[in-house]
This record gives C-alpha cells, structure tokens and sequence, in this order.
C-alpha cells in the first residue's frame, strides 16, 4: 500500500497530525515527490521509477509528541458460558453499572468480547446469539485508589453475580500522546560524537 | 456481495486519525470501488465512531483507495478504553460494506 508515514508529502496529498487533513500543506519532513507512475510490476517485481527528492522543501515546522499525566485505568472481565450466556452477561453489565456509579469514574466502558467490543453496537447488530461471551469494563478515573474500585467489583460477581467464571482485572496508568508542531527555529541540536 | 470478496484491506493509526486502505484484488473490480466506495458512504459506515469528514485519496495505479478518518477524542490511540486501541480491526468493517 502505498502510505507514507505522517507529515511526508506523498504524490500531491499530506497528513497533519495535528490539525485537518490539507491538500498541499507546507508540512514536509523529507520531500519526496512520486508521480503518477512511479510503480512498474512486472514478473513479481515492482519498480519504482521517477522518484525525485526534493530538497529545497524543507516543512517549517516540527512535529513534537508530548506526554502527559491522563489519570488512570481500571479494568475488569468475566465470562459466561451456555444457555442464557448474553441474558447472564446482560445483568452483570447492569449491576455494574449500578455499582460503579458513584465510584468516581468519569468515562465507563462496558464490551461484549466476542461480540461487540470490536466494531461497537451497530455494526455489530443482528447476528446470532455467542455460546460464550467476556463482559469487559473499564472506567477513567483520576487516581490510582479509584482505578482498583473496577476489578473488584467484577471479582464480586463470583458469589454477587450471575453464574459465571474466569474474572480478571487490572488497573493502569495513564500517559497519552498529544501532537503538536513546533517552529523549525526554536529547536537547535546538536550532536556529540565519540569514539574509542 | 461484501467489499471482502473483491478487495483486502488495511488499517493505520496515529492519535484519533485512522487510515484504511482498500486495494482490490484484481485491477478490473477497481472501477466497482471507485464508484460505489465513497467517503460519504464510509463516512455513514462508521458514523458511530468517527467525528468529523473521511478524506478520500485514489490511486488507480495500484486499484486502491485510501480513507483518512478521524475517531472521537475519547478513542485516541493512548488513552482510549476500548480493546482495540488503535483501531487496527477498522479495515474488517470497511470490508463488511455491501455493494
């Protein structure tokens, strides 16, 4: 597939990272110009030809990966097997969320492993029932005493819960990525060389 | 039929953006993409994930298009809740499209 990384310039179209998606936007790392025809396949082989570098195109800004402090996860998941395993699962899902609203999560996630947490309810709808489904739940919290709330929650199911097994859980902090540009001109580099 | 019995796919990530390219299998069912697979038809696909406009990119040398979308801040790559963090299965529902 012919895919540049983010902020090259591919044959007339450019990524940003950080902003919508441009047309002939200044955002050049390497310029790389592939025309139309570049690709030759013949017996197997692909033969790239007309590749110009142009090095006179040089973006004016650099892309910069901040890491910040985002709270943290708590996650927890059970299985249920059988007749009635989606109704099972179902009113585990619900006295979760029951049990877990004033716990201080300010997103709750809750999957169906197996049959939605992939593609989300509607792309998922009208197909038949699983023999085993994995309720999956996880909430955002701020810290790290609120994240355990959510496996221990779903640890209780085993005796508080419709008949089910395989409970796991974890908690996890978060550090998320957000891109930004930075003007070329305000970083300078350097490089130090050794050798023995 | 489904898009899956004329083309693959593939998914790319970066923060919330996703890319899914969508290369047909034989240069002759290309045309059948082009038309039919648009970034409004796409864009209805996906609605329930996705936050603004799908860019459309042909590339008819090699019988593929590629969609750049953008998905709700909630499901960017680092921080997201889901199971599928990046994304990565989202070329699967491309495939799923009916023709």
């Amino acid at each position: 597939m012919l895919r540049g990384a983010h902020d090259q310039h591919v044959g007339g179209f450019g990524v940003s990272d950080s902003g919508a998606i441009r047309e002939d936007e200044d955002l050049l790392v390497c310029g790389v110009e592939l025309r139309r025809r570049a690709f030759e396949v013949e017996d197997s082989y692909i033969a790239a030809v007309g590749l110009a570098l142009r090095r006179s195109f040089q973006a004016s800004t650099l892309k910069v990966s901040l890491g910040y402090h985002d709270g943290f996860i708590g996650e927890g998941q059970i299985s249920y097997a059988g007749p009635n395993a989606m109704l099972r699962a179902e009113l585990a899902r619900d006295v979760l969320a029951e049990r877990l609203r004033d716990a201080g999560i300010s997103e709750l996630r809750f999957d169906l492993v197996g049959l939605n947490s992939i593609h989300g309810p509607t792309l998922s709808a009208n197909v038949p029932a699983p023999y085993e489904v994995r309720l999956r739940v996880t909430g955002r919290v701020a810290s790290q005493k609120f994240a355990t709330r959510v496996p221990r929650e779903v640890e209780a199911l085993y005796t508080n819960g419709p008949a089910g097994g395989g409970a796991a859980g974890s908690t996890r902090e978060v550090i998320a990525i957000h891109s930004a540009l930075i003007p070329r001109g305000a970083i300078t580099h350097m490089v130090h060389y050794e050798e023995s | 039929m489904h898009l899956s019995e004329i083309a693959h796919a593939r998914a790319g990530d970066k923060g919330n953006l996703v890319t899914l390219s969508l290369i047909a299998y034989r240069s002759a069912d290309y045309p059948l993409l082009e038309q039919h697979v648009t970034a409004g038809r796409v864009e209805k696909h996906l609605a329930e994930i996705l936050e603004g406009p799908v860019s459309r990119y042909e590339l008819p040398q090699l019988g593929a298009l590629n969609f750049v979308l953008r998905r709700k801040q909630q499901y960017s790559v680092t921080r997201s809740l889901a199971l599928d963090a990046h994304g990565k299965c989202l070329s699967s529902a491309l495939l799923a499209i009916k023709l």
